[in-house]
């Protein structure tokens, strides 16, 4: 089943300036750390979003919306809010997109490689 | 976290994500700060009670609790606390509720570390300059009960007025001015200024409805020379003179939607970028705006942007019109008369009884400048010790206009009304300049657009004019 985000864009959408920003907030210790709960975060809310009442559901979303936002992941943050501001209950669909939206992200900072094209 | 310095200002910091707590902490401590991280509502309040500390940095949304819940509680042990609300974008409005409900500032992901540590350092900075709590008697400070400058009156409606700008002046909420022409939406920003932590930095103002549309953007942000025809040098721009201060957008709702777009991004990063630079510059500025319009109007009607209301719009301060603020217009009259008297060299000590009758009764349009109008008009062509009902004009007494031919040896009439050249004896031009607009903006009920349909000039003309007289006034 596949889910149109009425006006979440190219929920792809990832500034890496942004998140080197945000990793540069001190030394390399500290970087590594923070990918790693980064990561630790965005594999709980990928459960989190596709598990569990609607309540849950959209609690994730808002979690997801502003980490994903902060760290430079522009088009999932707008996807998350999208998928938060719903009327009840939270879509299936919805849920499902962001999960895979988190899917990808984590994909691209575990990748040694640059920005993938999606 | 363990605090390295014990002198170091202690922040609480309240937000659930690990890795979101993790940075905003780090950041803070690479600055200077001790930071205690917690994830719950429980948590939050259990470290509040046991560090108390200065400011708190909390998250709108708790897994057990909401940021508004914690943020009563927390106020209610320790009303001096500054909490600044972190929230999504998105949820504009739930901040704007905390606001109202005590918090200092809000934040609104994402948001880079200059932008947190900026809130934070203000927040502290405040802390020294917040007034003393109540006493548990909740017995008013007497010295709240006084206007503050240069306000004058005590109605219920203005006391009103008075105990919110002392609430909203010690944090950086924006500030949002409504109210009729004449009502004082200026000395209302120039009050909220002078009450808080920025007193001692700039206060710019800026007349949104008198300057032309396409000069606005560079009076706000500034330009470079050569950027457009006519800019033979760099201009630095109000925001960025206000930088350490207050920034007074007067007719805010003047702005055309291009501008507004650029001052949403300047609300939102904090920067400016003049008219021909690349490069943004940072600037710490307090916003603080007014329209006499109805501003969801201008929203409705599609003129103003939604996004932005709501971006200003946060803590709201309506005006009440003169005729709603009781005895207050015979206190001003009172003050004002006294004032005028010693600058024209007149014996005027006070107003009649009858005066004072007529001017309660009054509606006053052009509210609190329409007074001032009437004052300058009386004590220019008249003296006396009191302000007598003759001495006023004739459309405020209710007569019609004197005859236009005078009895030989009569003397000469106060009144513009009549012969314009009678009564005009032995002032300076530029004063029978000012009685003559004066009296066609009291005519237009204090309206300077019509007035200058009558006068036959533009409205920019008479802001300016009235801009310098104003100056002119308050520097005696």
């Amino acid at each position: 089943m596949s889910y149109t985000p009425s006006d979440a864009g190219d929920a792809s959408l990832f500034d890496p300036l942004t998140l080197d920003r945000v990793l540069s907030v001190g030394g390399q210790d500290l970087r590594e750390a923070l990918v790693t709960q980064i990561l630790a975060d965005l594999e709980r809310l990928r459960r989190e979003i596709g598990a569990g009442s609607s309540d849950l559901r959209r609690r994730a979303a808002h979690e997801v919306k502003g980490l994903a936002a902060t760290i430079g992941a522009e088009g999932l943050a707008r996807l998350a809010g999208q998928i938060e501001a719903e009327a009840e209950p939270v879509s299936e669909a919805g849920s499902l997109a962001v999960a895979q939206g988190i899917e990808r992200l984590i994909a691209r900072l575990t990748s040694k490689a640059g920005p993938a094209d999606e | 976290m363990t605090p390295t310095d014990p002198n170091a200002e202690l922040i609480l910091l309240v937000e659930d994500t690990p890795s979101l707590r993790m940075m905003y902490g780090a950041s803070l401590s690479r600055n200077g700060l001790t930071v205690e991280a917690c994830g719950t509502a429980r948590e939050a309040l259990e470290a509040f009670q046991r560090l108390h500390p200065p400011v708190v940095l909390l998250d709108l949304t708790l897994p057990d609790g909401t940021g508004l819940e914690v943020m009563r509680e927390m106020l209610a042990l320790r009303p001096r606390t500054c909490v600044i609300v972190i929230t999504a974008n998105g949820s504009i409005n739930k901040a704007v509720e905390m606001m109202r409900a005590g918090a200092y500032e809000f934040l609104v992901k994402p948001f880079d570390d200059q932008r947190l540590l900026a809130a934070v350092r203000n927040a502290l900075a405040a802390r020294h300059h917040r007034p003393a709590p109540r006493s548990s008697a909740g017995a008013a400070d007497p010295a709240e009960a006084d206007p503050p400058a240069p306000f004058i009156g005590n109605s219920p409606a203005m006391r009103a007025v008075y105990a919110k700008i002392r609430s909203v002046a010690r944090s950086m909420a924006t500030v949002f001015i409504t109210g009729e022409s004449g009502t004082g939406k200026e000395l209302c920003a120039e009050a909220v200024h002078a009450a808080s932590p920025r007193a001692h930095g700039p206060f710019i103002a800026l007349n949104c409805g008198a300057i032309p549309a396409d000069l606005l953007e560079s009076e706000v942000f500034g330009h470079l020379r050569g950027s457009f025809t006519g800019a033979i040098s760099d201009k630095p721009g109000a925001a960025a003179a206000a930088d350490g201060g207050t920034l007074f957008l007067d007719e805010v709702c003047e702005m055309d939607l291009n501008l507004q777009t650029k001052l949403l991004r300047f609300l939102q990063t904090s920067t400016v970028t003049p008219v021909g630079a690349t490069r943004p510059r940072k600037v710490d500025v307090r916003i603080v705006c007014a329209t006499n319009r109805n501003p969801l109007d201008e929203v409705r009607a599609g003129r103003f942007r939604e996004d932005l209301y709501y971006r200003l719009h946060v803590v709201p301060i309506h005006l009440p019109p003169l005729r709603e603020r009781g005895d207050d217009v015979n206190l001003i009259a009172r003050r004002l008369l006294v004032e005028m008297a010693r600058e024209e060299d007149r014996r005027f000590t006070g107003i009649s009884d009858e005066v004072a009758a007529i001017f309660r009764s009054l509606p006053w349009p052009g509210n609190v400048r329409q007074v001032i109008n009437v004052l300058r008009n009386v004590v220019v062509l008249n003296d006396g010790d009191e302000v007598l009902p003759e001495m006023l004009p004739p459309d405020l007494r209710g007569a019609p206009p004197p005859a236009a031919a005078a009895e030989p040896g009569a003397p000469a009439g106060p009144s513009l009304n009549g012969d314009p050249l009678s009564g005009l004896a032995g002032l300076t031009l530029a004063q029978i300049e000012r009685l003559a607009i004066e009296a066609a903006i009291a005519r237009h009920g204090g309206s300077l657009p019509r007035a200058a349909v009558e006068l036959d000039v533009s409205p920019s003309t008479l802001y300016r004019k009235r801009d310098a007289w104003e100056k002119a006034d308050r520097e005696g």
